[in-house]
């Protein structure tokens, strides 16, 4: 059976999830931290807000020794990183038509998104526990 | 795919067929347009300063001289320091567009607000929103 006006490859009638291979996963996880986002993204902004007004290291300290400023901006970080990922996959994956190139910038976003989501749960951690020996 | 580097099955008559993405430099700027690239657009930004800010948390635990040096900088050259304020400014845009957008496509992703009146109120509401929020953000400091 073959309809003249389908526009998709008879490979993708056969694989049945796309050119990726991954069929609708990426697009799902997008989606998905989106909504996580939504409300972070708003405490984000109100814990600025406050944040820009304090004076010293002692009352970024003093906010700091509870765990959910820590958590959350820790949170907001991990999963912007993945949502933001996800999107700068997709804008390389549209825009950059050499093939080495497009694999290597690939790799190198998904590095820098790993290496940096760990270096900032490790630092909001040592800063978390610095604030015990504070008080 | 490479169309030249592409010999698996017939597909060149396939290759024919499909319809070309419009190109950017020939296209009439609609809201619709002009939304969808400045959510690309603030994305990237929000990637790349959502980045700098984690980098700057690790300064802050692990060399707190070097960001201490680096406000001294800024305190010593305001022209630099204006630009650094442009650029969190933007971020801040970026933030509340990227944010207000992606809302908007999350009810497209669930079927709704598709009618062409309310795809173009949508996005002027979002883009005069957007403007609002990081003035009342900005004006809070």
């Amino acid at each position: 059976m073959i309809d003249e006006n389908d526009l998709s490859s008879p490979m993708s009638h056969v694989k049945g999830s796309g050119p990726s291979g991954t069929g609708t996963s990426t697009w799902w996880a997008q989606r998905v931290s989106a909504v996580a986002l939504v409300p972070l993204v708003i405490w984000f902004a109100y814990f600025v807000l406050k944040a820009v007004k304090l004076k010293d290291m002692n009352e970024l300290m003093s906010i700091f020794i509870s765990p959910f400023p820590t958590m959350l901006l820790a949170v907001f970080i991990v999963i912007g990183l993945y949502h933001g990922n996800l999107g700068i996959k997709e804008v390389i994956e549209d825009y950059i038509h050499c093939h080495k190139l497009k694999f290597i910038l690939i790799i190198f976003i998904n590095f820098l998104s790993f290496l940096t989501a760990i270096a900032a749960i490790c630092a909001l951690l040592v800063f978390h526990l610095s604030t015990f020996s504070f008080n | 795919m490479d169309q030249k580097s592409d010999t698996s099955l017939s597909t060149h008559a396939l290759h024919k067929k499909r319809p070309l993405s419009p190109h950017i430099s020939i296209y009439k700027p609609q809201i619709t347009s002009i939304t969808s690239i400045l959510h690309r657009l603030t994305g990237i930004y929000l990637y790349l300063g959502l980045v700098i800010l984690a980098w700057t948390i690790f300064s802050l635990v692990y060399f707190p001289n070097v960001l201490e040096g680096i406000g001294i900088f800024l305190s010593n050259h305001p022209i630099i320091d204006i630009i650094f304020k442009i650029t969190l400014l933007m971020w801040t845009y970026s933030l509340f567009y990227h944010q207000l957008n992606g809302i908007r496509h999350l009810f497209w992703d669930a079927g709704k607000g598709f009618d062409l009146t309310v795809v173009d109120i949508t996005g002027k509401l979002v883009l005069i929103l957007s403007v609002l929020l990081t003035l009342i953000c900005w004006a809070a400091i």
